[in-house]
């Protein structure tokens, strides 16, 4: 991508950044003073309400690739492409039940690692972690590459320059504030987004209205139009179950299960599917005018910021670069929180120091946020573009640990080593038909064969878990 | 009108009033989390 693609002038480009970036640390020392003590750290205090609740689910879910991704899967895919993409939501939407099972029976839990060392022991808890924090630093470094390529394509700001930059603002931000900062940024950033979508679609909609846009598809290609587009139809399916994965096992969505006050979590989980839905369809179609607008597209993940571009000028631009950077922050400020919490939580505190007390928590916390964003700096530099693909291992891995999950929540009988079983051969077998077979049956597989496997243990299982042995400070007292 | 045609239309238009629906009622939750006292 060359710097003739910028979209924006690079001196609006720095404004905007250096604007957005003070403003996220100020809101992150601000919401900071709230944190006093470990849960409120970790945790914002375990009292987020519903309209918090839904924001920051909704603003995590959706990454600079929902933005990006979503109009390219568009041009490629046609109209099924988006709505492939919005089956993601259904994680959301499958996690809510999850999400109030979690809080009940867990009042006092702060991470998935916790729920999987209780309830299956150490061998699974570890394998469960290898995957978690893998999954967790992957998207992570994606996310840190993604945004120096975006500012980069957008206004000509140095890779190096803009993709440091953004990690810095995460990284301060997360540290002072912890998720007290995450959730209240990720609600503004919520709102930029989602009224940043709109006006881009309206704008479009100004110049080409649906006629000239259905015209141009069916004439030039009728394939996207087409509503049985076989591959559209399989990314269908594999994108749901990545999506399930994710989120049925990232301490991402788990410690916001914890941080929503009693009753919320259920409610707030299903309002973000809902209001995630469309995202993908809003954020797509407008790949799809480009033909009717006669731009000319090179780089298909470009499409959706040089469409706004085109049709709103220096605003569209403005307003693209104001979404691309709140969906970037919005994700990779969870994912700093979340991966601290794991790595303190069931790490240093499970296995290094059980002794350590909140004061000495809350510091090893806030070096691990400074020694993730370094870590994740400094594989970022070099810019290895294939590392990004890295992230799509994962989808196998984290498809396999759906059923273990879910199935360890609900069912007594669900057992320790058909868990552990189920996440190893889930894994494995879903990596071997990535490599084998493609990357869109990778998560359908893993999912598949962890699923029989845990089916076929609790079947035969003589184990009968009793789930106040989850409840963790009741053991302890 | 073709059959895609209403399809595309349709579809294109409810998702950006979602979207839009979706962040009124993002900003008026909050109000009503916060004359509740329940916004933390």
């Amino acid at each position: 991508m060359d710097h003739q693609s910028a979209i924006l002038d690079t001196t609006i480009g720095w404004f905007l950044l250096g604007g957005l970036g003070l403003l996220w640390i100020y809101l992150g020392f601000y919401w900071g003073k709230k944190a006093k003590s470990m849960d409120g750290y970790m945790l914002a205090g375990r009292n987020v309400g519903l309209a918090l609740g839904t924001a920051t689910a909704m603003a995590t879910w959706i990454t600079s690739n929902t933005t990006m991704l979503a109009p390219q899967f568009a041009l490629e895919l046609g109209i099924w492409g988006m709505i492939a993409y919005s089956t993601a939501s259904f994680g959301l939407l499958l996690f809510a039940p999850l999400a109030k099972r979690i809080r009940a029976l867990m009042p006092k839990g702060y991470t998935s690692g916790d729920f999987i060392r209780l309830r299956y022991g150490k061998p699974a808890w570890i394998i469960f972690l290898i995957i978690s924090i893998f999954y967790g630093f992957t998207w992570l470094i994606s996310m840190g590459m993604a945004g120096g390529i975006l500012m980069y394509a957008l206004a000509g700001i140095p890779y190096e320059i803009g993709m440091t930059a953004i990690l810095f603002v995460c990284v301060i931000y997360t540290l002072y504030g912890g998720l007290y900062a995450v959730i209240g940024t990720d609600y503004i950033q919520s709102l930029i987004i989602l009224i940043g979508i709109v006006v881009v679609g309206v704008g479009v909609l100004w110049h080409a209205d649906f006629s000239q846009i259905h015209t141009d598809l069916f004439t030039k290609k009728p394939e996207l139009v087409n509503v049985l587009l076989p591959a559209a139809i399989m990314a269908i399916f594999n994108n749901l179950l990545f999506g399930v994965g994710e989120i049925f096992h990232s301490n991402v969505w788990w410690s916001r299960a914890f941080a929503m006050r009693d009753g919320i979590g259920q409610k707030a989980y299903t309002y973000a599917g809902y209001f995630w839905f469309p995202v993908p369809i809003a954020a797509g179609f407008i790949a799809l005018a480009s033909g009717a607008l006669g731009i000319n597209v090179t780089s298909p993940d470009m499409v959706g910021p040089l469409v706004a571009a085109n049709v709103l000028g220096k605003i569209g631009s403005i307003v693209v670069f104001a979404v691309f950077f709140c969906s970037l922050a919005s994700s990779i400020d969870s994912l700093l929180a979340a991966t601290s919490d794991l790595i303190t939580e069931d790490i240093y505190r499970k296995l290094i120091n059980p002794k350590a007390n909140e004061k000495k928590l809350r510091s090893v916390s806030a070096w691990i946020i400074v020694g993730l964003g370094v870590l994740t700096w400094a594989v970022c530099m070099p810019r290895i573009g294939t590392l990004a693909t890295v992230l799509f291992f994962a989808g196998p891995m984290v498809g396999s640990t759906i059923w273990p999950i879910a199935s360890g929540l609900f069912w007594k009988k669900a057992s320790a080593t058909g868990a552990l079983v189920a996440m190893i051969t889930g894994s494995a077998i879903g990596l071997l038909a990535y490599f084998q077979l493609g990357w869109y049956t990778a998560s359908l597989i893993g999912a598949a064969v962890s699923m029989l496997i845990t089916i076929l243990f609790t079947a035969f299982s003589k184990e009968t878990f009793n789930f106040k042995q989850l409840n963790e400070t009741e053991i302890g007292e | 009108m073709l059959f895609s045609e209403l399809f595309i239309t349709i579809l294109i238009s409810l998702a950006l009033l979602f979207v839009g629906i979706s962040s009124i009622l993002l900003i008026v939750m909050l109000i009503k989390d916060y004359k509740e006292g329940k916004v933390w």
